[in-house]
Parts: C-alpha cells; structure tokens; sequence
C-alpha cells in the first residue's frame, strides 16, 4: 500500500466516490457490449479498468473499496464470469496504483504507457486464474484484442474525463484532475 | 475530547486495511467456491441480467445500427451480381420446392396409414428478441437477450439465428434470458448428418468452431457434410441447421457454424416441449383400474384373459 495514502476525508469525498462508481457502472453495462468493425469483434470487457484507473484522488477511500467489490461482483455477474475474479483485480489494482500514479504523472503520455502496462498485468491475471483457479484456459486472442481496444480507447476517455472537468470544476477544486 | 478524536481518527486508519483485506479475502473465497461452476446461473444473475437489458437495450441500438450501415455499405456494391445469382437460385428451388410439397403430402399419407409419430417436428412458434449483448468474455460466451418467461421464453429453448443454431436458453429471467453459444465450453449438443444419420456431440471449444465428439468408429462423418440437431438429448427439436463439417489434418472434425454468417442482432427463440421419460409422465405413471375409463378396463380385462388362455394352450 502506498505510503502516502490519503485517509483524511477530502471535502466531497463521499460525492466524488459516488460519482466514480456511476462512471465506472455506465463503464460496465458498455463493457458488455462488442463492437463489430470489419468482420472483427472488438470486445470491451476490460472497459471499467478505465473508470478504476481514473478514479478521483480526492474520494473516500473506504467508500471507494466497498464500492470497487460492489461494481466487480456487478461486472461478474454480468459478464457471466467466475465470481469473485473482477473485485479481487480491481481492488489490488486500486491498492497498488491508486493515488500515486497520478500524485507524480498526470501528463497523458506517462498514464497511457502504466495503464498499458497495468493491463498486460490483467491479461497475465487472466490466464493465471483460468488455468490455475477455474482449470479453463481462457481465450488468450479474445483477452488480447479486449486489452488492445481498452488501452486504444483509454486517450480518448482521458480527454473526454479533462473536458467535463474542466466544464463542471474549472480550478479543479474537487481535486480530481490532480 | 482529545483523546476521543485521537481515537476517531485511529479508527479511521484502521478502517481502510480492514476493508482491503476484509474484500480480498471474501473476493477469492468466492472465487475459489464458484471455480467449479463457471457460467452457471442462480438468482442474483438473473436479477442482474433483467435490470441490465433495459439500459444495454438503448445503447446497443446505436451500435447495432452503425454496425448494419456499414455492412450494408459494403454490400451495396455487389447487389448487381448477388441479385443475378439470386434469381437463378430462385428458378433452380422452385422445382425443388415442388417436389418437396409433394414429398410433405406423401409422408403426412404414410404418417397417418401407419399412425407413426416420427418425432421430427420443427416448432412453428418462434419467439423474437433482440441480442442485446454478446458477451463474449474470456471464460464464457454467452448472449443476453431481451425476452424472458414474460413473452414465453424456457430455460433449454433453442436460439436461432436467420441462418441456424445460435445456442440455447440457459437462465430465463422476466424480462430477460441467457443463451449459451455453441462455441461455449460447456456446450454439448446431439447432432447427425442427414447424408448418413450417423451420430455425434458437438462440443465447444471456446475458440470459433466446435469440434465433433463421441463419433463411433463405423460413423461416416465427411468433409462438407451438414451437421443438424439429432434431438436425441430430448432437449432441442430435430432438423435445427447448425453447420458444415471441416476435417482437420489431425483427422479432428470442426464444425463451421451457419450462425456465424450474420450479423446477430435479432434471433428466434424456439419453444418445444421435449418428450418426458415415462416414469415422469404422471398420466401414464398411474395408470390404476380406477383411473382407466370403464370400456377400456373391460378391453384390457379380456385382452389379459386371452393372453393367459394362448399360455394356457
């Protein structure tokens, strides 16, 4: 766990959590979408990861766990996947990455490359937890080309997350750009 | 007063490690508990599907419909031709369509000279829904659709596409249910070619073509040959296209799938009522003097007395 965690609530932590968990479940019910371009399927499985990998900063971080397990029991179920496998992901994900990663990078290029290197560590997980957990080897193509399309779609969302920031807190006093 | 603060605050730190390891811990115990039973359905799904198909119903609208202008785009520059090679199939079919009506009466006579019930019956009743999602996820592949036991939907009903076999019904919800692709792991289907009847099961792989399985050695199973449902799973109906055989090099048969041709936003669902085993039949179960009408127990009393008396002699 990161040393310079923030457990102090933030002003507006609860609301800023909550706003996150409304991202990151409108992420979800996208995610169990595919996109269909050219005789190939783009799944966006691993969509969420954005809303995880963006989460504000600045919320309560308790609040914040409870509503991470909350939205990856949703995506499992969902998803028709093994339960259990998207909460533990996203909470050693939130654990491990969150807020550091942007206390000391916030330019696009620098988050783009960790969140690409934090995906390849989920396609690991996944193949990891389909052979050893539920003996199935998952499909290691479809897990590919999932991680491609997220870590493709991850600029444009980052640029789109700036712009309604900056719409709806211009000095960024929320402190969620930060 | 301050040492009451001090005491908040400490529980405020403490909360957070607590939670970690609190949700850690009961992540992977579920994981662990559900390993054995990846794809399976319970209650919680079913109420996650019916509140999700509503809002993946809107957005898969817009993304469906992109996805069809594009294909149409595509395909308008070969209308011309397709539409030439239409018209000739038509003229070569109509012959076919008569002698198959022909056919159709002939075995109807047959059917009801012999009183035979053949059991190969296609149901009629189709019922439409939307596939508002295909989750193809890493472990499973199943779809979601937007019709449940509310418009007639059943757990084990066969999926349709326009072009075959899409996979069957595994959790109905009210509004909702869950097609299990053929692709799926865990799906298993009774088929046979019509070219032989020799029999099979087709099994996912969760790659893009199930393969054949349980062939018997005298089994003639080809390259090219068309792969149907058998029906003799007594859960799916016979005569549900589903593909055509491919042989491997390493003598293993895949089956490429007709589904797998269209652009799946709307399927047919198809109900059928599979023959139940006798000693579920309840009318045939409890068959007691009693319960039989009084001329067939008279029938039945001197059918017994003559079979004894041929014993007899």
């Amino acid at each position: 766990m990161p040393a310079n965690f923030d457990f102090t609530p933030a002003p507006k932590a609860r609301r800023l959590a909550f706003s996150a968990f409304t991202v990151t479940l409108l992420f979800c019910l996208i995610g169990q979408l595919n996109i269909t371009l050219s005789e190939v399927t783009w799944p966006l499985t691993f969509l969420p990861c954005i809303g995880i990998f963006l989460w504000p900063k600045g919320a309560n971080a308790a609040l914040s766990l409870c509503l991470i397990f909350l939205l990856g029991l949703l995506h499992d179920q969902a998803s028709f996947g093994p339960v259990g496998f998207w909460p533990l992901i996203w909470i050693c994900f939130f654990l491990f990455y969150r807020p550091d990663a942007r206390s000391r990078q916030n330019e696009l290029g620098a988050l783009w490359l960790r969140f690409t290197f934090w995906i390849l560590i989920i396609v690991g997980i996944h193949i990891l937890v389909g052979l050893v957990v539920t003996r199935l080897e998952p499909r290691t193509a479809f897990v590919l080309i999932a991680a491609l399309t997220v870590v493709v779609l991850f600029p444009a969302i980052w640029i789109l997350r700036k712009f309604i920031i900056r719409l709806v807190d211009a000095n960024d006093e929320l402190g969620i750009l930060s | 007063m301050l040492s009451r603060e001090r005491g908040s605050s400490a529980g405020r730190r403490l909360l957070f490690p607590f939670l970690a390891v609190f949700s850690i811990i009961v992540s992977t115990i579920l994981l662990f508990s559900s390993r054995s039973d990846v794809g399976s359905t319970g209650g919680t799904q079913t109420t996650v599907m019916d509140s999700f198909v509503l809002p993946l119903t809107l957005l898969s609208l817009p993304l469906r419909g992109s996805e069809q202008a594009l294909k149409n785009a595509r395909e308008r520059k070969l209308i011309f031709r397709e539409n030439q090679k239409l018209k000739e199939e038509i003229i070569a079919l109509s012959d076919v369509r008569m002698r198959a009506d022909v056919l159709a009466l002939k075995i109807k006579r047959y059917e009801e000279m012999l009183e035979a019930d053949p059991g190969i019956d296609i149901p009629f009743r189709r019922i439409p829904a939307r596939l508002v999602s295909e989750n193809d996820g890493p472990f499973a592949r199943s779809a979601l659709l937007n019709a449940g036991t509310k418009s007639g939907v059943k757990t084990g009903y066969a999926v349709m596409t326009e072009h075959g076999l899409y996979g069957h019904i595994i959790a109905a919800g009210r509004r909702s249910s869950r097609a299990l692709q053929l692709q799926d792991i865990n799906s298993r289907i009774a088929v046979l070619t019509p070219r032989t009847e020799a029999r099979a099961i087709l099994i996912g792989t969760n790659g893009t073509r199930p393969v054949l399985s349980f062939i018997r050695d005298k089994a003639d199973w080809r390259d090219g040959d068309i792969v149907m449902t058998s029906g003799d799973e007594g859960v799916l109906p016979q005569g549900l296209p589903i593909g055509v055989v491919r042989k491997s090099q390493d003598n293993q048969f895949f089956v490429d799938l007709y589904s797998d041709d269209s652009l799946k936003d709307w399927v047919y669902v198809f109900s059928f009522t599979p023959i139940l085993p006798p000693e579920t039949d309840e009318a045939v179960g409890n068959i007691t003097p009693e319960t039989l009408p009084e001329g067939e127990l008279d029938d039945a009393a001197a059918q017994g007395r003559a079979t004894a008396e041929a014993g007899e002699n």
